[in-house]
């Protein structure tokens, strides 16, 4: 049987999006839906009767029981982190471009720690920043051994010790995106500049830093969600213990310790609302990203 | 040698001892647990975390390890949630992508307004609702659960595959409609080779994130037996105490090695598929 060109045309359009429609409904939009209403009841995640109780869930967070919210302050310590991490990730980009003798090991090993597996590189990471552990040991042997720390225990040190861990696994990969961009940068401007005697300083102020801005802005917006959402990293150092706990962490803990779902729904929308906030106000801030 | 040339040599040694103390601690961590999971408990207890194990093949930790854990579980598990979830992600993303690219239909600006918006909530913050979803439709605990999320909720990469395919021209596609072949056949036979591009970088990029993902196996498989390998390093740590520390170090030798043998042979190819996938992402 020959189908009319229309009819075909209609059965390939619904039987290739039925399969991700659905998918996209079940897995994404219904459990953001769902959110906002567990949100405004005080459901326990077990019983079959939830109460809807307004906005009460985001009174108590944000009024009454703050304590709920001071793990958001720990995403600052990320956030500076992310930021040293950006500048870092940039200057070794920028060096590696040059196509220094030996760039491309330095550059893989940089890159190395972003597909190691979260779970195995936190636990070598715990097991290096404990008291006497590796990292300890290392500072010894070269002379640093009055320099020792309770890195994960003393809570002013705990997080900043975090960020490091965090920096370590994901500078590679921000290094590996402004290397992207850096290489679209034609060489020629340089030679140009070079002829007309600029230093290093000033091709990378007036050639490099302008080519790469956008990039630089959206690893930014990148960096702030990212700040914003982490997890695993401390999760599987510390457990959020000596002050390290972060707000997903604490959301999480709501929802799955203590079955306060709509409580921890209510954080979650929280959350939500701030990375929507951070993206939009760096989106109008920053320069707009060419067309690509 | 003028003072500019001077200047240049003496920066470029500095670039240099920059990039090789970074180096040295982004290898130290990896290579203290690397000879740690070859000492004996007693090793471990006496000296400090640098000493040389004094015995380098001695292999009792791997061999504790291996019979202790549920490994080839686990393994089995990644694999099997691997090679699933990239071909469902990969057929029904590139059949997506074809439609909604090169037909215009009644809905299509709400559809694509529907991934744009998802795509701006991250997945994390919806995981309380999400777990419910789960648990309704009964794959909390089974590894079905984290083969769904992986290719129903993988939005980033049928972004990939439209940017990509917007990018083909329609030449070929149209001049197959006029000769009469079928749009299942265009599909097949055209559009899918001419994505292996954009395939082989959503491979990549899925396969590291699945391989070393630890927040969707931890909320939706709590048991090894359905989970993978991030799964199986999370329970033997916490059963672990400090005497079988070094047999915990040889577990995670076991997970990371195949990650860093496919990096260093298939370097290129990740180094360049991350790239492009993702500044998208």
């Amino acid at each position: 049987m020959q189908l009319t060109a229309r009819a075909q045309r209609c059965l390939v359009i619904a039987g290739f999006l039925i399969a991700p429609l659905t998918l996209l409904a079940v897995f994404s939009l219904w459990p953001a839906v769902q959110l906002v209403w567990f949100s405004l009841t005080d459901w326990d995640g077990m019983s079959a009767d939830k109460s809807f109780v307004g906005l009460d869930n985001y009174r108590t967070i944000l009024f009454e029981d703050t304590g709920l919210l001071r793990p958001l302050l720990n995403s600052l310590y990320y956030f500076a982190g992310s930021m040293l991490q950006l500048a870092l990730a940039t200057y070794f980009a920028v060096i590696l471009n040059r196509g220094m003798p030996g760039s491309a090991a330095f550059r893989l090993i940089l890159f190395m720690p972003f597909v190691l597996n979260s779970v195995a590189v936190s636990i070598v990471f715990r097991d290096f920043l404990q008291i006497e552990g590796g990292l300890d040991a290392l500072m010894t042997i070269v002379g640093l051994g009055a320099w020792t720390r309770e890195w994960v225990q003393d809570p002013d040190i705990a997080p900043w010790s975090l960020v490091f861990a965090s920096v370590w696994r994901y500078l590679g990969f921000q290094l590996l995106i402004t290397y992207g961009a850096l290489q679209a940068v034609p060489q020629d401007q340089y030679e140009a500049a070079r002829i007309e005697g600029a230093s290093e300083w000033q091709q990378f102020r007036f050639i490099t830093f302008p080519a790469i801005l956008p990039i630089l802005g959206l690893q930014m917006i990148l960096a702030t969600v990212g700040s914003l959402e982490v997890f695993d990293v401390p999760f599987l150092i510390t457990g959020g213990a000596n002050g390290t706990k972060t707000f997903v962490m604490a959301t999480l803990e709501e929802a799955f310790e203590f079955r306060r779902v709509g409580m921890a729904a209510a954080m979650a929308v929280i959350l939500l609302a701030g990375v929507l906030v951070a993206v939009a106000i760096q989106r109008l801030v920053l320069p707009k990203e060419e067309a690509r | 040698m003028t003072r500019a040339a001077a200047m240049r040599r003496f920066w470029t040694g500095v670039h240099y001892v920059v990039l090789t103390f970074a180096s040295i601690l982004v290898v130290a961590p990896l290579a203290i647990a690397f000879i740690n999971s070859f000492k004996t408990p007693l090793e471990m207890l006496r000296g400090e975390k640098t000493d040389l194990p004094a015995d380098p093949v001695n292999i009792q930790n791997y061999v504790d390890f291996i019979e202790r854990q549920p490994v080839g579980i686990a393994f089995w598990n990644t694999a099997f949630v691997i090679a699933v979830s990239l071909i469902i992600v990969t057929l029904i993303g590139t059949m997506a992508a074809y439609v909604i690219d090169r037909f215009r239909f009644p809905g299509r600006r709400a559809i694509l307004l529907a991934y744009v918006i998802v795509m701006a909530i991250p997945p994390i913050t919806t995981q309380v609702s999400l777990y419910q979803v789960m648990l309704g439709l009964g794959l909390v605990n089974s590894k079905w659960a984290l083969i769904a999320l992986y290719s129903g909720a993988d939005i980033v990469s049928l972004y990939i595959f439209i940017t990509f395919i917007g990018a083909i021209g329609r030449e070929l596609d149209e001049s197959a409609r006029i000769e009469g072949a079928s749009y299942l056949t265009i599909y097949w036979k055209i559009i899918l080779p001419l994505m292996v591009p954009a395939i082989s970088t959503v491979v990549i990029l899925r396969t590291i994130h699945i391989y070393n993902d630890f927040v969707l196996p931890y909320l939706y498989t709590p048991r090894v037996e359905q989970s993978t390998v991030s799964m199986l390093l999370y329970k033997a740590s916490d059963m672990m105490s400090s005497s079988t520390e070094a047999v915990l170090m040889a577990g995670i030798v076991i997970v990371i090695a195949p990650t860093l043998i496919a990096f260093v042979v298939l370097q290129r190819q990740i180094v360049s598929g991350m790239m492009r996938g993702a500044v998208k992402g």
